[in-house]
């Protein structure tokens, strides 16, 4: 059963309770992430993100993670480029003790100087990971090369030098900047006693500040450029993509079934005819990264050096030709796997508790999962492809290419882009 | 790339004789009750299979996993890959279906069904919509009963392999993953990449397909469960229509194949332009099956399995702010199991994070673990156990394992109480007879120029 109820000050609390569930899992999301940052400061709200587990009035980091781990709980957190989230996850019967845990991390940590020193080293090796992991390596740079140095084109990671200069002042500052209750939505899925839900979340979070400052707001441009790193590795990383649309688009229905037709699934057009008719892929999938103001429709691709023209060739080819090619039948499926995923995804209660959340930021509202099913039903196939039509139109790809490639590879190859 | 030479097995019946088709219950009891709640009804079919249903019918979802003992360590000698490409392949074709009809037929209806394959079993799963079960049931028998092994299928799925085994060359945890295998278990099938080699994967032919499938593929080696918004009834039904016809077979049983024990200390370094060294660093384990093994997940749960509760992420991370992460963990199969230490770190502080492995070894071999510790890791197991399994999918692999590694049926309930049973002289005892800080394998993929490690780790 799902309910929305608000916090003395304001702060959106929503909730779905199961009762067929022993644990309870609850997420206190902040609209901050690697796009509200700039370049001087890139890296921050990710830096904040770890900085707070490092100890509270009340307990020290150990304390924290002792504690935690006494009530068998998952307690974490992660940031991406628009929200940071702290959750834990425990049994029902624990309920009071997580909230306690996790507001307490959330409301009195006090970033200790010397925690914040060794904090530094550590994210730098998180950092130096995923350089030297080149499938993660490329979605970055092409989400710099797409969105360019500002806002979507930041790495949630940011950069070693930048994380260096960060002061405890710096963060401080930040997180009040930041961290105001008209920046943050809680939610709880699980198994829960409703009244000591609200009732402690009032006496901690629902007394959090709510003075915030008006976020800059700037729309960012698309840039269908064509990137290559050379790298001396054994395959190609190949990231390719249009500009897709918001996590708010009146179109995201859409979207998210012309995704599925042309790259989510065994049976969808890219992964049958570049990896299973023809081989030449070892991995491909298409993906939908969408914010709450613009999106994303990616494709990556993993293959070796003489068969990456070919793989952008076709994979181009078949985008360039969906609007006119794609079937009753591929909707259909489409539709079937969606709702499949849907219900699947309603198991989980970490997934039920970020769905709920999400729609809260993106739409300030709930929609069950037969509300979004009859969206996704009322797509036609006129209407998918007239959408597909406007969406890939003659408008320019992005290309980045990460892998042992030579600009001077792709000079011939540039109007299959354009 | 060294190939390891994999062992014989035996017992292995290649014309297994056809079992009367019909299905029938011949046990038939409660598997789990009490304080969980998770209700399986556990039952013998009479051509070999281990049948488990759950029910759960809070969605209109159903899950089944099917375990079948054909798993790396059956592949003959010089064939290594044979398991995995013969359970990658089951969704590619079968006498009655094109990959592309699987693939669609079942995405059509919005579930999916795959295969993947694990050196002691492989597991072939299927997830659908409750409405469209028999559908489900109907391919998942397809391809489980009647893969075709297509020839053309087999060799795209070949170059898919290696294209796949070649890139991952560029990963350094997968590279000292690998090296570790190989270091640790040596000749033993368990050294070996489930994978196989560029060079073995091109040795496998169509007959090799077909003569494995025939040879472990049946209902004797299979194990089934089914959870979700099925009756028990319904369940049996499905499996009378849909996998009556599948063979009993004999059952498989691998030779005591000993894996050869190392006493002394082994270091491999790959050198890579890497800003970090990904090091692994351990040496044999135990099975599954091991009594100890209970004693051993507290004692390494204290150690470095905990997350940030451990002593290594303690001191190695938070003390020390050498690593993002660092873990141990026990990897206990059937036949026998390796203990790892696996951490990433600056290529220069390489041989510092090793030390401080090593210290922490020792210590905890040396005194007793606080009672602080040994509580927070009770509590921690026993209090996650059951979020472990609260999705269809998950409590369906799970039985899955309980019924290969013959944990009882009583194995949710006795849980806690084996857990809650060791004591601070048990983590003591397992931690010095199953650690060695003095004969162990080291693994360090890194810039070696940049890493130095010293000589010491390898002598």
């Amino acid at each position: 059963m799902y309910k929305k109820v608000l916090l003395d000050n304001g702060i959106p609390l929503v909730s779905f309770k199961s009762n067929d569930v022993r644990s309870v899992c609850v997420g206190i999301w902040v609209n901050t992430g690697s796009r509200h940052e700039d370049i001087s400061n890139n890296g921050i709200s990710h830096f904040l993100e770890h900085m707070f587990f490092k100890g509270t009035a009340e307990r020290t980091s150990q304390a924290i993670a002792m504690e935690s781990d006494n009530l068998g709980a998952e307690l974490n957190a992660f940031t991406s480029s628009e929200t940071t989230t702290f959750y834990i996850k425990a049994l029902d019967q624990y309920l009071s003790h997580a909230l306690g845990l996790l507001t307490d991390i959330f409301q009195g940590s006090t970033f200790p100087l010397q925690e914040i020193e060794k904090e530094k080293g550590i994210i730098a090796e998180e950092i130096k990971m995923v350089e030297d992991s080149p499938s993660d390596l490329v979605h970055d740079l092409f989400n710099r090369s797409v969105w360019g140095d500002e806002g979507l084109g930041l790495s949630v990671l940011g950069n070693i030098e930048v994380i260096n200069g960060f002061t405890r002042d710096s963060l401080v500052k930040y997180r009040e900047s930041k961290y105001a209750a008209g920046n943050i939505v809680v939610a709880c899925s699980g198994n829960f006693d409703d009244n000591l839900l609200v009732s402690y979340l009032n006496k901690t979070i629902g007394r959090v500040h709510d003075s915030l400052k008006p976020e800059k707001s700037f729309s960012q441009k698309f840039n269908g450029k064509i990137n290559i790193v050379s790298k001396d590795l054994s395959e190609s990383h190949i990231c390719l993509g249009l500009q897709g649309v918001s996590a708010t688009s009146a179109e995201r229905y859409k979207m998210y079934l012309l995704n599925t037709i042309l790259g989510a699934g065994a049976s969808s057009r890219l992964f049958q005819e570049v990896r299973e008719k023809r081989g030449l892929v070892y991995s491909i999938y298409s993906y939908n990264a969408t914010y709450y103001d613009n999106g994303l429709w990616g494709i990556y691709a993993g293959t070796d050096r003489k068969h990456v023209i070919d793989v952008i060739d076709i994979t181009v080819n078949e985008i360039r030709n969906i609007s006119d090619t794609v079937t009753d039948y591929e909707l259909t499926k489409a539709k079937n796997q969606l709702k499949g995923n849907l219900t699947f995804a309603l198991e989980s209660t970490n997934s039920r508790m970020t769905s709920i959340a999400r729609q809260e930021i993106n739409y300030g509202r709930y929609y069950t999962p037969e509300e979004i099913l009859g969206f996704v039903d009322a797509v036609t196939l006129d209407d998918l492809k007239f959408f597909a039509k406007k969406l890939i139109g003659g408008n320019p790809f992005a290309l980045t290419v990460y892998g042992p490639v030579s600009e001077r590879d792709f000079k011939a190859y540039e109007k299959i882009l354009r | 790339m060294r190939i390891n030479r994999p062992n014989k097995t035996k017992n292995v019946s290649r014309c297994p004789q056809l079992i009367a088709a019909s299905v029938f219950f011949v046990l038939c009891f409660s598997l789990f009750t009490g304080a969980y709640a998770l209700e399986a009804k556990r039952s013998l079919l009479e051509n070999g299979m281990t049948l488990m249903v759950v029910e759960k019918h809070n969605l209109p979802v159903v899950k089944v996993v099917v375990g079948i003992k054909a798993g790396s360590i059956y592949e003959p000698e010089g064939k290594s890959g044979v398991a995995n490409l013969a359970a990658s392949l089951l969704t590619e074709g079968t006498f009655k279906r094109t990959a592309r009809q699987i693939s669609s037929e079942i995405e059509f209806v919005g579930g999916s069904v795959g295969a993947s394959a694990g050196e002691d079993y492989i597991t072939v799963s299927l997830s659908v919509l409750k409405k469209d079960v028999e559908l489900g049931f109907d391919i998942l028998s397809d391809i489980i009963l009647n893969p075709s092994f297509p020839e053309d299928e087999l060799k795209k799925k070949a170059e898919i392999i290696k294209a796949d085994i070649i890139s991952s060359e560029d990963d350094p945890s997968y590279v000292a993953q690998r090296e570790f295998n190989k270091a640790v278990f040596g000749e033993h099938p368990y050294g070996r990449l489930l994978s196989g080699t560029v060079e073995t994967i091109e040795k496998i032919s169509r007959d090799d397909l077909v003569g494995f499938h025939s040879g472990y593929y049946t209902a004797g080696n299979a194990i089934m469960s089914v959870v979700g918004d099925l009756s028990s009834q319904e369940a049996e039904e499905l499996i009378k229509k849909y996998f009556s016809n599948w063979r009993a077979g004999s059952v498989t049983t691998v030779s005591a194949q000993k894996i050869p024990v190392q006493k002394k200390r082994n270091t491999v370094t790959v050198d890579k332009d890497l800003t970090q060294a990904t090091i692994s660093l351990g040496h044999l384990g135990v099975s599954r099956e091991d009594p100890d093994y209970y004693s051993l997940t507290v004692m390494n749960y204290i150690l470095g399995g905990g997350g940030f509760a451990s002593r290594l992420m303690d001191n190695i991370r938070e003390d020390k702010g050498l690593v993002y992460d660092v873990h141990s963990y026990f990897n206990p199969r059937k036949y026998g199991g390796s203990f790892e230490v696996s951490l990433q770190t600056k290529n220069e502080s390489a041989n510092k994070a090793i030390e401080e492995v090593l210290e922490e070894i020792r210590k905890i071999r040396s005194e007793r673990v606080s009672d602080a510790e040994l509580t927070g890791a009770q509590l921690f197991l026993t209090g996650s156990f059951p979020m472990k399994i609260e999705t269809s999918s998950r409590i369906a692999n799970f039985l899955i394992a309980v019924e290969f590694y013959r944990l009882g049926a009583d194995y949710i309930d006795k849980y806690p109480t084996y857990i809650n049973s060791v004591t601070k002289e048990d983590v003591l005892r397992v931690a010095k007879k199953y650690l060695d800080p003095d004969n162990y394998t080291i693994i360090v993929v890194a810039n070696q120029k940049e890493a130095g490690i010293r000589e010491e780790y390898s002598k």
